[in-house]
């Protein structure tokens, strides 16, 4: 899972958005297939708090209007929709679906207390699929000609090798969704001067956090998404996804020594997220505070020690030790390590980790799935014991279990699979303070840039941009360059302390699988390890 | 495939006529396809034309970037106009413009971009050959259990630069690769791992075959693997993994990193930041090289440049901007899509050939590391740091023994490039773009049990 631009463990230099050179840059880290996640300066951001348990409720009772959205951005007629859906059917595939999407994007890129650029961009196309078992035939077009949308429903009909269709799409039915993201002012068709205002006040809190900072980024990312969809079962629906991320970062110097910082906030939310959640000089602050911070970080001993999680951004733990590894598409290939595990005890008994992409304005949220379903509250882990997967449709069929709604994909060039949506733990009984205390030393870890896991085995690692020293029960210097490794399974149960302090993240977590990226949340209470292998420079005297 | 050349200037002219100062157009046209075989079944099947045009505009030493998916005449109008206008909110910055126009240019030297065959592969004999790599894989070793899916992956394409000083580039590549990934299970563990093979040339992979039992060997190698002590131990790094360490080092000797001052190489030009041994060179007129091209993404001709010679930082590596910044000269590395505007990216990146011989640099360790993978997210280029999940095998008195893992690797990348003792002699861009040898780094501290 990770922030930012980097789409497989690519290293920090790569940007998805870069093809200079036209061979997957992938192929190499295809090999180790770990899914991952990272945070960084280039990525749209999850946002939240506690006070969105409330949201949800109420935001389940709000139905959404109906968009006009295939008429105003894709023009394309029922009848043509069930001509392209029959094209795919005519091989012999038992399933079709039809993605249109439209999507406007601005970024404004701001340093040295001035625009640098600016960019808008319009992406639009069809992806078309075809289904038999759980054989995929897929195809996507840009151009929206009747002409070029009908060679890609042949090209995807080709999984199939019938002379004949056996079956017959369903006449088409719109259904309703809930609007889970309520806005208040749609950030990219806003007027870029209320932004540039939002990043100016940024700009201005960090320089003034300290005359250490040397230099100030920020970076105001948006896009909206409008979609529409059908498929051979008959359903239909629109959508129009918002999200929207404003990150700074800072460089900070002292003598020769330099350091970074980076904070983010933001979510499928328009711009009232700046006077109901955070504004951006708090963000702008932070990543200041994290620059500063780590200058005067020192090096971590490296080897196994017990390990606090701080509440929120820890939530990358449940992603990469538990959340891929149970993506029910790995599971029902019997790839993952927690394959044919349901109903044993996978975890510490203090543990219930949850999926659910129902949070309102959250960043992992949908309304609907991209294949039509409801997104679900999933139970995965209750009590320590595991009790389920996150499902798409073929690995709902394939394992014959309910469908969770968890069918996502990054967009119209890609088909969906299963796809965490914001995954977190509930709360536990002990108080934060009590979990430092009863630590006579390890290491208190609070936030990281990106971390990936190997599902197939269950080792996982996360890198940590915010950790300090714990001595005798008190939090005391700050450390750098550390990275946690463990074994996911193996990890889980040594949690032996969960706080009472669950929190979702405010950063940009987007979250990567076998090239697609799709924009998750998290969330988690400050948890204790009794032990992971800390990697760090210094070795034990 | 179309050929979009005219498209590009004629928004150029378009541009220029709306009162644009300078502008410049990048087209790229792709067509792919990608089919994933398991356990002898297609599981995917996926075929596909995509395209993108993104243009930029300068006015008053401000700049904007719009892009599209849509080349309709009405689409491309008006983004101009959109262009025009969302410039207004940029600033005025006097670095701002194209590249030089002394720079501009297409290398005419031979460089092996396209393969007429590719076209000629019908897509039966593609999954024909990622079953055969699969089947290979499966047959070698009755410990493999399971797969994760071979995928065979090719794409055409056409990528066309135009901009208002006059230049007009545009070239045609392609490339194809067959990967395998496969899952070995014994004593209940399992552990996954693959190979793979790619060109540009279809002719030039590997055989499926040897692909397929290739990624067997290496999944089956992980068996058994197991933590070690936590300690300070010599490591030899294994080709995968130095092309990696040498993307790093580019990046922080990006101009881009470098102005901004987020590299640990500020203020390192022409000092000692690697061991003498090593030399890192960036050249994209390599006749066959996996990263070759005829100009960079604003169109400055192709060259070669050193970064680091004899461990001594030479050049740093930059787009037309970050030249201007730093008051050098652009390097032919700027690289964008076309939804981006330029940055710097490297092309065929590698450390050069050394005089050791890899197996003698293993026998020459008595107790410590063969590195086979570094991964995560733990490098942080404005410092140097690295902490990085591990996977390799233990050496032991000049053998490689048991395979580990669940380790980190830390260190500063500065010392760990000045503590190379040796550098292997098999360099090669079968692996990808960034290449280097196998090197031997005489200290790094590993975290473990």
């Amino acid at each position: 899972m990770y922030s930012g631009a980097a789409c497989q463990a690519r290293g920090p230099y790569f940007l998805k958005t870069q093809t200079s050179n036209p061979f997957p840059e992938s192929e190499r880290s295809n090999m180790q297939r770990r899914e991952f996640m990272l945070k960084s300066s280039f990525a749209l951001a999850a946002m939240a708090t506690s006070d969105l348990w409330l949201s949800r409720i109420v935001a389940g009772e709000t139905p959404s209007t109906k968009l006009p959205i295939l008429d105003t951005y894709f023009q394309v007629s029922k009848a043509e929709m069930d001509r392209l859906l029959a094209a795919c059917l005519a091989r012999g595939a038992d399933f079709a679906d039809l993605f249109f999407e439209y999507t406007v994007s601005s970024i404004l890129s701001f340093e040295e207390d001035t625009v640098k650029s600016a960019r808008r961009g319009i992406v639009q196309g069809v992806g078309i699929r075809a289904i038999k078992g759980d054989q995929v035939g897929f195809a996507f077009s840009e151009d929206l000609t009747m002409e070029s949308m009908m060679q890609a429903a042949q090209a995807a009909a080709a999984i199939a090798n019938d002379k004949n269709a056996r079956i017959k799409a369903k006449a088409i039915g719109e259904i309703s969704t809930r609007n889970l993201y309520p806005i208040g002012e749609l950030a990219t068709t806003t007027d870029l001067n209320k932004k540039l205002a939002h990043i100016q006040q940024a700009n201005t809190a960090a320089k003034a956090y300290s005359p250490k900072i040397i230099r100030v980024t920020c970076s105001f990312t948006d896009e909206v998404k409008y979609l529409a969809y059908a498929n051979s079962d008959g359903v239909s629906w629109q959508d129009m996804q918002p999200l929207f991320l404003f990150g700074t970062t800072c460089i900070a110097e002292d003598g020769t020594q330099r350091q970074t910082g980076y904070d983010a906030g933001g979510g499928r939310i328009g711009l009232e997220y700046f006077a109901k959640k955070r504004d951006a000089a708090a963000v702008a602050k932070e990543a200041a505070r994290l620059a500063v911070l780590n200058l005067g970080a020192q090096e971590a001993e490296a080897g196994p020690q017990t390990v606090v999680l701080g509440n929120a951004d820890s939530g990358i733990l449940l992603h990469e030790a538990v959340g891929h590894g149970l993506e029910a598409d790995f599971n029902y290939k019997k790839l993952a390590n927690y394959s044919g595990r349901v109903g044993q005890k996978v975890a510490s008994e203090l543990c219930t980790i949850v999926d659910e992409g129902l949070f309102e304005n959250m960043r992992g949220t949908i309304n609907v799935d991209d294949e039509g379903n409801a997104p679900s509250q999933t139970v995965l882990i209750e009590n320590g014991t595991l009790r389920g997967y996150m499902n798409d449709r073929i690995s709902a069929k394939q394992l014959g279990v309910k469908n969770t709604g968890n069918g996502r994909r990054e967009s119209y060039n890609y088909a969906p699979m299963p796809r965490m949506t914001n995954t977190y733990m509930l709360a536990g009984k002990s108080d934060p303070e009590e979990i430092i205390k009863s630590v006579e030393r390890g290491i208190y870890a609070k936030r990281f840039s990106g971390g990936s896991v190997d599902i197939t085995k269950g080792d996982f690692n996360f890198a940590v941009t915010e950790s300090y020293l714990i001595e005798n029960g008190k939090i005391t210097a700050p450390l750098k360059g550390v990275t946690l490794i463990g074994n996911g399974p193996d990890v889980m149960t040594k949690v032996t302390m969960v706080g009472n302090d669950l929190k979702f993240t405010d950063g940009g977590w987007t979250c990567g699988k076998n090239g697609q990226s799709v924009p998750v949340g998290m969330g988690i209470p400050t948890v204790k390890v009794s032990e992971i292998t800390v990697g760090g420079t210094k070795t034990k005297a | 495939m179309q050929d979009y050349k005219n498209l590009a200037t004629e928004i150029v002219a378009e541009f220029k006529k709306q009162g644009a100062d300078a502008c410049d157009v990048y087209i790229t046209t792709n067509s792919q396809f990608n089919t994933t075989v398991r356990l002898g079944q297609v599981e995917r099947l996926q075929q596909s034309i995509s395209k993108g045009l993104g243009m930029r505009l300068f006015k008053n030493n401000a700049t904007a970037l719009t892009y599209t998916t849509d080349f309709t005449d009405r689409s491309v109008k008006s983004l101009v106009k959109e262009t025009l206008e969302i410039v207004k909110v940029s600033g005025a910055d006097k670095f701002n413009g194209l590249a030089p126009k002394e720079y501009l240019g297409t290398y005419e030297g031979r460089l092996m971009l396209f393969d007429d065959a590719l076209a000629r592969l019908a897509p039966e004999r593609k999954i024909e050959m990622a079953r055969e790599a699969e089947a290979a894989g499966r047959a070698f070793d009755k410990r493999i259990t399971n797969a994760r899916g071979t995928s065979w992956f090719d794409s055409t394409g056409q990528l066309t630069l135009a901009n208002s000083d006059g230049f007009v580039g545009q070239y045609p590549s392609t490339s194809a690769s067959l990967s395998v990934q496969l899952v070995a299970e014994e004593n209940d563990i399992k552990q996954t791992d693959g190979w793979y093979t790619f060109n540009r040339y279809v002719n030039k992979l590997d055989s499926a075959k040897s692909v397929g039992e290739e990624a067997a060997r290496r999944a089956i190698s992980k068996l058994g693997g197991k933590k070690v002590k936590s300690q300070s131990v010599p490591v030899v790094i294994d080709r995968l993994v130095a092309g990696q360490l040498v993307g790093w080092v580019f990046g922080a000797a990006s101009g881009r990193s470098i102005f901004r001052k987020s590299s640990f190489l500020v203020d390192q030009m022409g000092k000692d930041i690697a061991s003498q041994l090593v030399t890192i060179v960036d050249d994209a007129t390599m006749a066959d090289g996996p990263g070759s091209r005829p100009f960079d993404a604003e169109g400055v001709k192709s060259s070669q440049v050193t970064v680091v010679e004899n461990g001594i930082l030479k050049n740093y590596v930059c787009d037309s901007y970050s030249a201007r910044r730093l008051n050098l000269r652009p390097t032919g590395n700027a690289a964008r899509s076309y939804q981006s505007l330029p940055g710097v990216g490297s092309t065929n990146l590698y450390i050069k050939n050394g005089t050791s011989d890899p197996q003698a640099m293993i026998r020459s360790v008595k107790s410590g590391l063969y590195v086979t993978s570094l991964f995560g997210f733990g490098f942080n280029g404005v410092t140097g740091d690295v902490s990085q999940g591990a996977n390799g095998f233990w050496i032991e008195n000049g053998e490689l023994t048991y395979p580990v893992q669940e380790i980190t690797l830390a260190g500063n990348l500065t010392k760990l490039m000045k503590n190379i003792t040796a550098v292997g002699n098999d360099l090669s861009f079968k692996f990808g773009s960034s290449a280097g040898p196998t090197l031997l780094i005489s200290e790094a501290t590993i975290g473990g049990a």
